[in-house]
């Protein structure tokens, strides 16, 4: 029998005791048994709170200097901490004080200039400084940026200083912000706006530059951007299908998606699928310039709106795509007065239907589509419109005559299937489109109403036009939107991209994407060169040298010219840009001229 | 008409306070009886207060520890970080910048610095490159303007003032400060716990850069309060587990002992059979046991008492019956000479009479002696009837009388004007009343006797007051124990046996009464009997008061005691049962 005798009941409590010591001490916190695994590396970007700087707005300090008074309020100024602008008007005083609007815009010097040449004047009542500078840009209230640095516009920025009681104060400010480029690099954000056409069908892009809110991430700023409609220059261009008085409550990163969460009135876009898919369009496109691959959920109120909403991706909506045309596209060109399609391994056939046939003769053709059997429109020999589908058997319809002594310029087509010219009368302009053999007037502005246009473009997402004016003192390139109010088109205010200068010509105009053209001009010197100009912003590409070249046309980064070779004499020529070697190539030779894209 | 219906009285804010006040001391009164009573719930409060004193101890040390070790590893690698960053600026900012390095900059394209860029801002580009989201940075420089800088949406302001005089103060080689548990604010987010270290850069052309990196703890902070959470919940856990093992482990010492006490009480009440069951070896079974063995020998004590105390009644119930024979031939002969005593000699007579008297004297002690030994035999019976306690209470005075002339004693009676009826054996009740009166007139030393008669809708009272010298304290009980006396050396002078008392509180039980007493020294006597109206039931209060109105009042003017309600309270303070 077992009895609870002494020593077993030690031996017992010893055995335990030393099990549970070697247990403890044989199995480590950190497991030793793990393979290895690829190491990556843990991103350091969280996609909502993308890093960057700031500048710290401080108050005025004791006793400054006014040079240091001038310099806090413009470090103030550039300080996107304050939405308010409190810290900047605590420099200022009297009339400063109440005429300063920081909300009329904002002027942007070059780096280098504001700070070299300050002059100081010193009277009786106070001082003034006036700081010299290049006008680099400017961005109005809507976020517009216009590059000004081309037209090297100098000006004066005058301070007045007081004394207020010990302190230095600034009585008299230049009107709105004044920042430098490097302010702007800093403290604003480049980026496209995405906003549905008329149609809903497409997407037309507003390049807007937004300073930063530091309270908010920058999926914030945009989203309330685009809540805010399109800007000045594209309002009646564009359709806006966000519900009007909407808000965003939150947005909360989720995993590998972010939500948006909207108020309720946002809820009516789930009844209308394709107002829905549009809306989610412009989200995806807009929103993936700051969550590349990250997927969005949209929610009215915390709850999760169903079907599209649910898990928007910018994969999933290839077709609002605004620059129309990506990738390789087929290009046409004329050669012996009938039009061939851009294929070396077929020998670049003739096309079918009567662009392909002798049948009447024809230049300028511009394509109305990447399918096989798009019309294509041209210039006939008695300087009407003809338009006849790449189909066999198909044949030259008149669809925009002009009146008898006009001239019509090359014909562009829209994405909507619309042919686009202008009509040079003597001492009046008439914009046409046409979908079929009626064409219809399109408004313009008064400011081109007599003047003479040499070339117009339609972008390919009809969205904006791009033409060559010449007003009076010679061509000059501007471009404006196409308003589309309840099927009366207008042109919208026109900006000039490229001045008129003395001696220069501009010969041809070509759509690269929705938002840049490509400009072909010859200097006073005679140098032939092209430049990409952006119509949003005003930012141009350096020229390149494009000597021989007469007309061009552009896709994405290809671009194709056609002109005459320098070697041997008068045979014309397809060219293409080779980006890389930085050289035109020859595509066609013997005669091949007016390469074209579709569209555009 | 009938009158409306009176609104039920409601009760006002504080009767209801008093009445919750009340409601909660009786809970108190309640727990702190259970807690007396229970040995278990002593022991699991003990195990449940000390387990939790551990408990707390050993998790405010564990998650310090947690704390600093997390803490420490974190501002170790923000330090080394903040060192590397400041060391890289530091090489940017004190060497001037190089012509050639202008040009190759300018040339690379937009993106990049540009020779027109102020040092602080490519400094800062790359710090906020740096840092992502995992930490902030804010320089700060005092001595130009337009000079501070910031990354993300940090409010400079979380860096604390203390931290910037040290940082300004620090040499060319101090290693930076470090601060832990500043709190960072943002800019359109919520404030967090953070970390702040601070080094300071000096220019090229002297200026000076405080360079803070402001790296915030919110994940630690979350991680540790979670892991606060769990010590808590498994604290609590092991502080319930131990106390319900505590219970188990008592329950299993307490029920046996819980038994055994069952067991003593029922032995206590006379259940001599009860015995514990013994199971096991253990200390318990051996209790269980030693109280089988004292139960045992307890009933076998108690039995062998039981037969002696029989052999005695028995004894003296016999030796009552046998001298009575004897006493019957002698009070004959005794008799005779007393009727002729006039005959003899006065010597002779004198002791005739005394003989006489004696005999009387020796008759009446056997009778109460046989009555006596007929209530310990259990044999007195009841011969109940309905009477007028008036006739009873007449009928005794009646017999006293002779008596009472002898001493000069007068009697007082308070009788009910209405019949007083009650369910009684009348012979018992009167020779109770008798003995009462005889007891009344022997020490009343000749002062009035007072008799009350009272009644409630239960019980009938009869109370016999005298005023003589009275009972000292203590002595109201041993009046009634047989053959007791006030004063040994004092003669009887009237026929009391010593039984008479004893007698009557036996009657008095037999009718399931009260027979009770009051006295104080030269205060008098009282004695009240109280029987209940219907045979049977049990009495619950007498309706006269044992200690006399006039004497309770007396004594509440002098306000020793205070004054209890007439019939209520002094009922227990000299019972006899």
């Amino acid at each position: 029998m077992w009895t609870r005798s002494g020593p077993v009941r030690y031996a017992a409590a010893a055995v335990a005791a030393l099990t549970l010591a070697g247990g403890g001490a044989g199995c480590a916190i950190i497991p030793t048994s793990a393979s290895p695994i690829p190491a990556k590396e843990e991103s350091n970007s969280d996609p909502l709170n993308a890093a960057y700087v700031r500048m710290i707005a401080s108050t005025p300090k004791p006793g400054a200097q006014p040079r240091d008074i001038v310099a806090g309020f413009r470090a103030a100024m550039a300080s996107v901490d304050d939405p308010d602008w409190k810290i900047a008007r605590q420099y200022l005083t009297g009339d400063a004080l109440a005429g300063w609007d920081p909300e009329s815009g904002v002027t942007v010097f070059d780096s280098a200039g504001p700070k070299e040449t300050p002059k100081e004047t010193n009277d009786a009542t106070g001082m003034t400084m006036i700081f010299h500078g290049t006008v680099a840009a400017t961005i109005d209230g809507e976020g517009r940026y216009h590059d000004l640095t081309l037209s090297g516009v100098e000006r004066d920025m005058t301070f007045g200083l007081t004394k207020v009681g010990a302190e230095w104060r600034i009585s008299s400010a230049p009107p709105g912000l004044l920042l430098s480029s490097a302010d702007i690099k800093r403290a604003y954000g480049a980026f496209d706006l995405y906003y549905p056409d008329i149609s809903g069908r497409w997407l037309v892009a507003d390049h807007v530059a937004i300073p930063i809110d530091p309270s908010e991430s920058q999926v914030e700023t945009l989203v309330r951007w685009l809540l805010r409609g399109p800007g000045r220059s594209l309002r009646g261009a564009v359709g806006n299908v966000l519900p009007g008085g909407t808000r965003l409550i939150r947005v909360a990163a989720d995993g590998d998606s972010v939500i948006l969460d909207f108020t309720s009135s946002m809820a009516v876009i789930g009844d209308r699928l394709d107002q829905l898919r549009a809306v989610c369009a412009q989200l995806a496109w807009t929103l993936n310039q700051v969550i590349p691959g990250q997927s969005i959920q949209i929610q009215v109120n915390g709850e999760p709106l169903p079907g599209d909403g649910r898990s928007i991706k910018w994969q999933n909506y290839p077709e609002f795509n605004p620059a129309v045309l990506t990738g390789d596209q087929a290009a046409y060109f004329m050669k012996d007065g009938v039009l061939h399609r851009m294929d070396h391994d077929a020998g670049d056939p003739v096309v079918e239907g009567a662009p392909g046939q002798k049948t009447m003769a024809f230049t300028s053709p511009a394509v109305s589509g990447t399918e096989r059997k798009a019309k294509v429109a041209a210039l006939g020999d008695d300087g009407a419109v003809y338009v006849a589908s790449m189909s066999e058997d198909s044949r030259w319809d008149k669809w925009i005559g002009g009146t008898k002594g006009s001239t019509l310029t090359p014909p562009s087509w829209d994405r909507y299937g619309a042919v686009w010219t202008a009509e040079n009368i003597a001492g009046e302009l008439r914009v046409w489109t046409a979908y079929g053999a009626a064409p219809q007037r399109v408004m313009i502005p008064a400011d081109v109403a007599s003047a003479n246009v040499e070339v117009l473009r339609v972008a390919r997402d009809g969205a904006r036009v791009a033409m060559i004016v010449d007003s009076g003192h010679g061509p000059e390139l501007r471009t404006g939107p196409i308003l589309r109010d309840e099927g009366n088109l207008r042109i919208g205010e026109l900006r000039t991209l490229l001045e008129a200068k003395e001696g220069q010509t501009i010969l041809d105009v070509a759509w690269k994407d929705a938002q840049h053209v490509v400009v072909l001009y010859e200097s006073r010197k005679g140098d032939r060169v092209y430049t990409t100009y952006s119509v949003t912003d005003g930012r141009s590409e350096e020229p390149k040298s494009a000597a021989h070249v007469s007309t061009i046309s552009a896709a994405g980064d290809s671009l194709l010219a056609g002109g005459g070779d320098a070697g041997d004499g008068d045979a014309d020529e397809v060219l293409s840009w080779d980006g890389k070697k930085s050289e035109w190539v020859t595509e066609a030779k013997d005669g091949a001229s007016a390469p074209v894209y579709p569209l555009g | 008409m009938p009158a409306p219906a009176k609104k039920p009285a409601r009760r006002s804010p504080r009767q209801i306070a008093r009445g919750l006040r009340r409601r909660a001391r009786r809970a108190v009164r309640r727990a702190r009886g259970v807690w007396r009573r229970s040995l278990q719930l002593q022991v699991v409060t003990s195990t449940l207060v000390i387990s939790m004193t551990v408990v707390v101890v050993l998790g405010v040390f564990l998650m310090q520890s947690i704390v600093k070790s997390m803490v420490d590893g974190r501002r170790n690698v923000a330090v080394a970080e903040a060192g590397a960053n400041v060391t890289t600026i530091a090489g940017y900012l004190e060497n001037p910048p190089l012509a050639g390095e202008t040009t190759k900059q300018q040339a690379s394209g937009d993106g990049a610095a540009t020779s027109s860029d102020n040092p602080v801002d490519v400094v800062a580009r790359s710090l906020a490159e740096r840092a992502g989201s995992r930490y902030s940075v804010v320089i700060r420089n005092e001595m130009a303007v337009g000079e501070d800088r910031a990354t993300g949406n940090i409010d400079w302001r979380s860096v604390p003032e203390k931290m910037r005089d040290k940082v300004r103060k620090l040499g060319p080689l101090d290693p930076p400060y470090a601060q832990v548990g500043v709190p960072l604010h943002y800019l359109g987010k919520a404030p967090e716990i953070g970390m702040v270290v601070g080094a300071k850069v000096v220019s090229y052309n002297g200026t000076v850069y405080e360079i803070y990196h402001l790296f915030p703890l919110g994940e630690e902070e979350r991680t540790l309060s979670s892991i606060r959470q769990l010590l808590i919940v498994v604290g609590a856990v092991l502080v319930l587990l131990l106390a319900a093992i505590a219970s188990l482990v008592t329950r299993q010492v307490v029920t046996p002992v819980r038994l055994a006490r069952q067991a003593a009480e029922r032995l206590a009440a006379g259940r001599l059979e009860e015995r514990l069951k013994v199971r096991g070896e253990d200390d318990l079974a051996r209790l269980a046991t030693s109280f089988n063995e004292m139960a045992s020998n307890l009933a076998v004590k108690i039995h062998q008492l039981e037969e002696l105390s029989q052999v005695q009644r028995q004894f003296v119930s016999d030796v009552s019956h046998e001298l009575r024979t004897p006493l019957t031939t002698v009070r004959m002969a005794a008799d005779l000479l007393y009727e002729s005593r006039d005959d003899f000699e006065p010597a002779a007579r004198r002791s005739a009479e005394l003989m006489q008297n004696q005999l009387e004297r020796f008759e009446s002690m056997l009778a109460d002696l046989l009555e006596i030994s007929r209530y310990d035999a259990g044999a007195a019976t009841l011969d109940l009837d309905p009477v007028d306690m008036r006739d009873v209470v007449l009928s005794a005075i009646g017999d006293s009388e002779a008596l009472a002339e002898q001493h000069a004693t007068r009697f007082e009676l308070r009788l009910p004007s209405e019949p007083c009826m009650a369910e009684v054996d009348s012979r018992r009740v009167e020779r109770i009343l008798r003995n009462l009166l005889f007891n009344a007139i022997e020490h009343g030393e000749g002062k009035d006797i007072v008799v009350t008669l009272g009644g409630d809708r239960d019980a009938v009272a009869v109370a016999v007051r005298d005023h003589g010298v009275g009972l000292k304290a203590g002595e109201e009980n041993l009046v009634f124990d047989r053959f007791w006396r006030a004063d040994p050396s004092r003669a009887r002078t009237i026929g009391g046996t010593g039984l008479g008392l004893a007698i009557s509180r036996e009657d008095a039980l037999l009718h399931g009464g009260w027979l009770q007493a009051w006295g104080a020294p030269g205060e008098g006597t009282q004695f009240r009997l109280s029987l209940p109206r219907q045979a049977g039931t049990e009495l619950k209060g007498s309706p006269l008061p044992l200690v006399p109105p006039e004497v309770e009042m007396r004594r509440s003017w002098r306000g020793h005691v205070p004054a209890l309600p007439a019939g209520m309270g002094d009922g227990g303070v000299f019972d006899v049962d």
